[in-house]
């Protein structure tokens, strides 16, 4: 390894592997037609609804479908951004443009039960929950937009003390003028909770703007409360940094702890007052903190989904080791899936800021419509194909083939196979099984494959014959 | 099998586009680290990876075979990576009949998000076979009847009857066969065990008759078979129009090799 002989050996090798595939290769007939001019977008959050208005605002009919009663996902949760724009009057305003456009269908309480298809001509079942209406809806493009969920802490006397909070629970009885969080003494919020370890290796991104967030709206509304922020790493994305500064400037203290190390959170009697003790060892001068607070706020991350794991079956697109959906490249094709025509954004895709989820939705709808645009696609060209001088058909490939796409008719010379191209995905299980090696495939036959083999265990590339 | 020198193996590595081809890719793009020994090749689905595909990699020489694709139930084909095992399942057995330490092929599932697993297991694979030596290595006696085997397994790989009875082990173990009797992976097994050694020993006695006539006693000499088992498969070639008598020597019934058009 780090070995650069053997690296430039296999390279060499790889493209001779390349090139004596390249000259089997033969002109392919594609299939033509015109894409259904619908777009199908899953989740009606921010991203799902920026997406959707893109696609609609550009001409096309756009089936927005959503799992809970109400448009809007996570953002419903959240007051307002760190730069103090109003998330709430945005959602608003962006779910009564959504609900009146005429060209946007929006399925509530529903769930895509069912997709097939492929790029330009997708079919998919919507169900919605309750009355069991199942409407089926035929486009030309996808978007994935599911979401992501808070996650559930379990430690810290989470859900054991009403007085430890998630940072979206603390926001939500901020903007509640609740007093048991504004009226206090003492608030301590702390970062990284079941991230950034072992089991969860990733960082939410989002949280720790959000504590700075609340850490100020707390100090806006009670300036004498003590405020403190346990972290291990401040990540005050961009511009956000200035609002660390103004944070620390107006007295929230900032105290750096080891993942090694973490706080300890107990329900302590201190002169008559119920606590919550905190101890914590700041780490740069190795002293232990006590800190006795009213309340605890946990910064407990983002986490994929549950239902991730189903729509990934369903649209038959990858997840990655988090549970988020997988992009098809992460720096070379940014929103796609390796299936064309299917698009994802928001945070369905990692945790991100609402300016980046809105940015992303929009570059989604952007890829959906230059697909819904086209007079003509072309696609399904690497199919199967028979040879029927040689095929005795025996219907082998007609019981493998996962999609119907090859059948057994009668011609005048008996029975043979015959590919239904347009079904054809090019998977190539009838060419591997057939009993005669009377099954071709484009691009991917077996002298495509074994030339590649012989050119790798030769090293030549054998002369064009 | 050419000879060769050095004792770096040469490994090739079908991936399935959708799942393990990007898993492989991310390994690249992360920058992980794992023997250079490997060589991919693309290709739809692991479905697509026949048994023939396998041992004329053998026959080139590879040292060793790594069929990647996605996990069970994620197949972009919904059963492509099913059928990749049952083929898998057969070439095993080929591999036993030739010779050649079944190690040598591995089927496995790598996912799109795998780059860490894909590193994992090519960086595995590659010191298991580093442990069993290249093949070109042994003595060059040992090497031209491995050939030979081989290529009497490719002969049996490219065959009707074992390609049938491949393709058929999905319906035989869930539906059943024509008469509705469904196997179980056991007997499916035993059936796969005795057709692949049936074919490849049935296309070594056409491959030593092509040469020059012989008897049974010769064939199962030069085959180190038991004669009555190669009487019964001489008799079944002959059966099938494939051999014919072509005389007598002493006591012995000559067989040859009867060029038959196909059908």
């Amino acid at each position: 390894m780090r070995d650069r002989e053997s690296a430039n050996r296999k390279a060499r090798d790889l493209l001779r592997m390349a090139v004596a595939k390249a000259r089997l290769l033969g002109p392919v007939a594609p299939l033509t037609f015109e894409p259904k001019r619908s777009c199908l977008i899953v989740g009606g959050g921010v991203a799902g609804m920026v997406s959707a208005l893109s696609v609609a605002e550009m001409g096309f009919e756009v089936n927005l479908v959503e799992k809970a009663g109400e448009l809007g996902g996570t953002a419903r949760r959240i007051l307002n951004t760190l730069n103090g724009q109003d998330v709430q009057a945005y959602l608003d305003a962006l779910t009564g443009t959504v609900r009146e456009h005429p060209l946007i269908r929006v399925h509530l309480d529903a769930e895509v039960i069912e997709s097939r298809g492929y790029v330009g001509d997708f079919t998919s079942k919507i169900a919605v929950r309750g009355d069991g209406k199942i409407t089926e809806v035929g486009h030309g493009a996808t978007i994935i937009a599911t979401g992501a969920v808070e996650a559930k802490p379990q430690e810290y006397l989470y859900g054991q003390d009403s007085r430890v909070l998630t940072l979206l629970e603390l926001e939500r009885d901020v903007a509640a003028g609740n007093t048991r969080v504004c009226g206090v003494q003492t608030a301590v919020m702390i970062q990284c909770v079941g991230s950034r370890d072992d089991e969860r290796r990733l960082c939410s991104r989002v949280c720790c703007s959000q504590s700075l967030r609340s850490a100020l709206k707390l100090r806006e509304l009670n300036p004498q409360m003590d405020i403190y922020v346990l972290y291990r790493d401040m990540m005050s994305y961009g511009l956000m940094e200035d609002r660390y500064r103004e944070a620390a400037e107006k007295g929230v203290k900032f105290i750096r702890y080891e993942l090694a190390d973490k706080p300890r959170v107990t329900a302590v009697e201190e002169e008559g007052r119920s606590v919550l003790r905190v101890m914590v060892r700041e780490s740069a001068l190795d002293r232990l903190h006590m800190i006795d607070a009213d309340v605890v706020a946990l910064a407990v991350g983002v986490v994929a989904g549950q239902d991730n794991r189903e729509v990934s079956r369903l649209f038959k697109v990858p997840l990655d080791e988090d549970g988020f959906f997988l992009e098809a490249h992460m720096k070379l094709r940014p929103v796609d899936f390796a299936t064309d025509g299917i698009f994802l954004c928001g945070t369905a895709h990692y945790p991100k800021h609402l300016s980046d989820t809105i940015a992303q939705a929009q570059a989604a709808a952007g890829k959906a419509a230059a697909i819904l645009c086209k007079k003509k696609i072309e696609t399904g060209v690497e199919v199967a194909f028979v040879n029927a001088e040689e095929c005795i058909g025996c219907g082998i490939c007609e019981l493998l083939c996962p999609f119907k796409a090859i059948e057994v008719v009668s011609i005048d010379q008996g029975d043979r196979a015959h590919v239904i191209s347009a079904s054809c995905k090019g998977c190539g299980v009838c060419s591997s099984h057939c009993p005669r090696r009377a099954i071709g495939m484009h691009s991917f036959g077996d002298d495509q494959i074994l030339t590649q083999i012989t050119a790798m265990a030769t090293g030549k590339v054998e002369q064009y014959a | 099998m050419p000879e060769r020198e050095g004792s770096e193996p040469s490994l090739v590595c079908f991936c399935c586009h959708w799942c393990s081809y990007s898993g492989a890719d991310l390994a690249g793009v992360s920058r992980m680290q794992y023997p250079a020994n490997i060589r991919i090749v693309r290709v739809m689905c692991s479905g697509r990876v026949e048994p023939y595909f396998v041992v004329q990699a053998f026959l080139h020489g590879l040292d060793g075979v790594l069929i990647l694709g996605c996990h069970p139930g994620d197949c972009h084909y919904l059963t492509g990576n099913y059928e990749a095992r049952n083929m898998v399942a057969a070439t095993r057995r080929l591999l036993d009949c030739v010779g050649i330490d079944n190690r040598r092929l591995v089927l496995d599932w790598v996912s799109a998000a795998e780059g860490t697993r894909f590193a994992e297991i090519v960086t595995k694979f590659t010191n298991e076979v580093k442990t069993l030596g290249t093949l070109g290595a042994a003595k060059p006696t040992d090497v031209a009847a491995v050939n030979f085997r081989l290529k009497a397994a490719i002969a049996a790989a490219q065959g009707e009857k074992l390609r049938w009875v491949v393709a058929k082990q999905t319906e035989f173990a869930t539906k059943g066969n024509r008469y509705g009797e469904v196997f179980s992976r056991h007997e499916l097994d035993r059936m796969l065990d005795g057709i692949v050694a049936d074919e490849v020993m049935a296309q070594q006695i056409l491959a030593l008759l092509n040469e020059e006539p012989a008897s049974v006693k010769e064939v199962a000499a030069s085959l180190k078979l038991p004669p009555p088992q190669v009487l019964r498969s001489m008799l079944a070639l002959r059966r099938k129009g494939l051999v014919t008598l072509s005389g007598v020597q002493g006591s012995s019934p000559m067989y040859k090799r009867r060029n038959v058009e196909r059908f």
